[in-house]
């Protein structure tokens, strides 16, 4: 939806940045999660709506398997969780969408299941693709163990001992989900049904809350295996430890193309982090409270970023990048903001403008993230503009002149124009489906078949294919007729329009270049989850942590450490 | 599995553009496909067969020979053939406020294939127009106001075959509008579609396994 008519500070519209510096690949992929992360905006919901949760149904063995119910129940309607619980062996264990069997598979439920809607989940969810669920089902989703640090936990707690610390930090989870479907995939409801409910009108809030009841789920079960392993010596496990406990999740080539192929929802939920930023650079003062709240989020950051490891060279060099600027960041809110005879008229603009000149674009991205942190009651609002009316922006205004359309391709593809993408450098690469696995995968076009049948995601090179044909066109012609002649430019004549009104809803960067790394699209994405602890496997595949520090279900109500 | 399969409109969305991208339309022309048959399926039409007997019987057909030659008020093939539903309805609902659309004066399509394909885009048209639209044939008529209210006045023997209509601004019937459950869909047609969208996916290579996944196990 746009919200842009309820603006309550349009002063902050000259403070916002263009989409020229935000929509690059690299910036995206030094994205951080902030206050308007959806996981944040859900718990912060349910929070303030008294949300209860309950488990009404365990039903688990003492070798783990069985199924368990989850609820949350809010002031409207109620959600559940259901898990099943499953022994898989070793050599079945894979995070890719190849796999057949998995750890635990969940649905989230709309409403509370019957005994028959538990036999018919359980001959469904636990085969994922290969099974079906209904509109009653509003997300499908698998975890794997991770084997390491769930068995050493089970294994303390049996004991009566806590887990060490450093490995749970080292990992962050007890599970990672590989994949969680939502809007319709599978049979499950379709956005649509579910998109009028303000409890689930933002996006990917069903999901999000899935994967929270899940995070539940994996400590019940641990302390569930310890019970059975180690009897009246077992003990729960600690709850700062438990806090410290995330769900993790396994993604790789399938999440990118998201981005892309949803321009509209794209551009809605970085306006909204834009604004929000924007609005909190246009503050004309500090007060101890924003001050403590900075310097608060800070160092929950600096912990952040102590306990984040990963083994990739990419990612090794943006951590030290961003522990090195966090230090740069304390050192400089020393002396922030201004005081004396000639306060500072605007600090958080001027912190910011700071960051801009100092800061790699790690530490930039993450300066975002805790300047937002202050400022709830000026930018939570925003959360809810977070959505999109997709069907409203399909329909192709034909009665465009090429002139304009010309002109449009000027302003948001320049980027895009005059780059002969016949070489390894510019067009390398081409995105595609797998006929195997029906999964998508980016091929060497110039050392590999299927370029034929290439994914439209390759958005600079159509745009220079439509701009090299609409030159030999009278500037006048309408661009019906010129979709008329020329069919295979469809699809980015729409998104050229699309950009045109929502000037964020374009990647700027050649999606096929060679040296293009997926893993940016996904950083992006997973940071508007909320995800933390960005851990590449691969220049395609990543591991990341959600809910890490945040509360349990039976915490929330007393819990402050969500807003 | 032969009983009918209930698919979401999510799911028949993008297996309609995956089936009309393999039966060799433009991914644009694929995406308004997927538009359209998802919007006939929300009305409880039989949007995926309909969509797959103008596919199969279209397929691989070359662009000039099924899009709509404009001359005058008269949309027709430049060969002498039938109009793809797909490549009109676009192009209708691309040309709408334009002097060559429906909205300045009534429009014949002649021999227009599976003319049920057509209604979604008179929406598109009409949300356009802010007017709404009238389909007629010989037999019957339809209407169309808005994103989604839908009129069939009569809809007998028009869904398969090839015939001449006409597009004109009208206004909305007061009688109730037209909508049904969402249906299953024949497990022939699920198979038919997912044949054509097979043809949008890539053999699999040494090469492209090895780089879809994680570089490292996942049994840690």
């Amino acid at each position: 939806m746009t919200c842009a008519n309820l603006n309550p500070m349009p002063e902050a519209a000259a403070f916002r940045r263009p989409a020229a510096e935000v929509m690059r690949l690299d910036r995206m992929g030094s994205a951080h999660p902030t206050r308007l992360s959806f996981l944040r905006v859900i718990l912060r919901q349910m929070q303030a709506e008294g949300w209860h949760f309950d488990r009404p149904e365990w039903d688990v063995d003492a070798k783990g398997v069985g199924h368990a119910v989850y609820r949350a129940i809010g002031p409207k309607r109620t959600y559940s969780l259901v898990a099943f619980a499953h022994d898989l062996p070793d050599d079945m264990r894979t995070d890719r969408v190849i796999a057949t069997a998995w750890d635990a598979t969940f649905c989230l439920f709309d409403g509370t299941p019957t005994a028959e809607d538990i036999t018919r989940l359980a001959a469904n969810v636990p085969l994922q693709e290969a099974g079906r669920v209904s509109p009653t089902e509003l997300s499908l989703s698998r975890a794997n163990r991770s084997v390491r640090l769930f068995a050493h936990v089970v294994d303390r707690l049996a004991k009566g001992e806590q887990p060490d610390t450093a490995e749970i930090d080292n990992v962050g989870y007890l599970m990672r989900t590989t994949a969680v479907y939502g809007s319709g995939k599978f049979g499950a409801a379709d956005r649509d049904a579910i998109a009028g409910r303000p409890e689930l009108a933002g996006p990917f809030r069903a999901e999000m809350l899935s994967v929270w009841l899940t995070r539940a789920f994996t400590v019940d079960l641990v302390e569930h295996l310890a019970r059975t392993q180690g009897g009246a010596k077992a003990v729960p496990l600690a709850a700062p430890i438990r806090r410290r406990l995330g769900v993790g999740n396994s993604t790789g080539l399938g999440m990118a193309p998201f981005l892309i192929r949803h321009p509209v929802l794209l551009n809605n939920w970085m306006l909204a982090r834009e604004e929000a930023l924007a609005r909190v650079r246009v503050q004309t003062g500090t007060t101890p409270e924003t001050i403590a709240a900075l310097q608060k989020a800070l160092a929950e950051a600096q912990a952040n970023a102590a306990s984040w490891h990963s083994e990739h060279p990419i990612q090794i060099t943006k951590l030290a990048d961003l522990r090195a600027d966090l230090e740069r960041i304390a050192d400089h809110l020393d002396d922030w903001p201004q005081t004396g005879p000639q306060p500072d008229p605007q600090p958080w603009d001027s912190l910011w403008l700071w960051g801009q000149e100092n800061l790699t674009l790690e530490g930039q991205e993450a300066l975002l993230a805790l300047m937002l942190e202050p400022h709830g009651a000026l930018i939570d609002g925003l959360a809810d503009c977070m959505d999109a009316n997709e069907p409203a922006a399909f329909r192709i205004d034909g009665s465009m002149p090429l002139a304009r359309l010309s002109a449009l391709l000027h302003e948001g593809y320049a980027w895009a124009l005059n780059r002969d993408y016949n070489t390894t450098e510019n067009g390398g690469r081409f995105w595609y489906v797998s006929e195997e696995k029906l999964e998508p995968r980016l091929g060497e076009r110039f050392e590999e078949d299927g370029a034929a049948r290439e994914l439209p995601l390759c958005t600079g090179r159509m745009a220079a294919d439509m701009y090299a044909d609409l030159v030999k066109y009278d500037a006048g012609t309408p661009l019906a007729s010129f979709l008329l002649a020329h069919p295979e430019h469809r699809l980015i004549a729409r998104r050229v329009q699309i950009s045109a009104r929502y000037p964020f809803a374009e990647i700027q960067d050649n999606l096929i270049s060679d040296s293009m790394l997926p893993i940016d699209l996904l950083r992006c994405k997973l940071a508007f989850f909320g995800a933390s602890h960005f851990d590449p496997r691969s220049d395609r595949w990543v591991r990341i942590a959600l809910f890490q520090g945040m509360p349990y279900p039976q915490d929330l109500a007393t819990d402050g450490g969500v807003s | 599995m032969t009983a009918p399969i209930h698919l979401s409109l999510t799911e028949v969305e993008t297996l309609a553009a995956k089936a009309a991208r393999g039966a060799g339309l433009s991914w644009g022309m694929a995406e308004e496909a997927g538009f359209a048959t998802r919007w006939l399926c929300a009305h409880g039409l039989a949007g995926a067969s309909h969509l797959l007997g103008h596919l199969t019987r279209n397929d691989g057909a070359e662009w000039g020979d099924v899009a709509p030659a404009i001359n005058g008020r008269v949309w027709a093939s430049a060969t002498g053939g039938a109009l793809c539903p797909l490549a009109t309805g676009a192009a209708l609902c691309d040309a709408a406020t334009l002097p060559v659309g429906p909205g300045a004066a009534p429009l014949r399509l002649q021999k227009l294939g599976f003319p049920v394909l057509l209604l979604p885009f008179l929406a598109g048209a009409s949300v356009a127009l802010l007017q709404p639209l009238a389909l007629e044939w010989q037999s019957g008529r339809a209407v169309v106001s808005g994103d989604a209210d839908l009129w069939i006045e009569a809809g007998i023997g028009w869904d398969d075959t090839t015939m001449d209509l006409t597009v004109s601004t009208t206004t909305a019937p007061q009688t109730a509008t037209f909508r049904n459950p969402v249906q299953p869909i024949p497990a022939t047609v699920l198979q038919a579609l997912n044949a054509l969208a097979l043809r949008t996916t890539v053999p699999a290579s040494a090469r492209s396994r090895a780089g879809a996944g994680a570089a490292a196990t996942d049994n840690d």
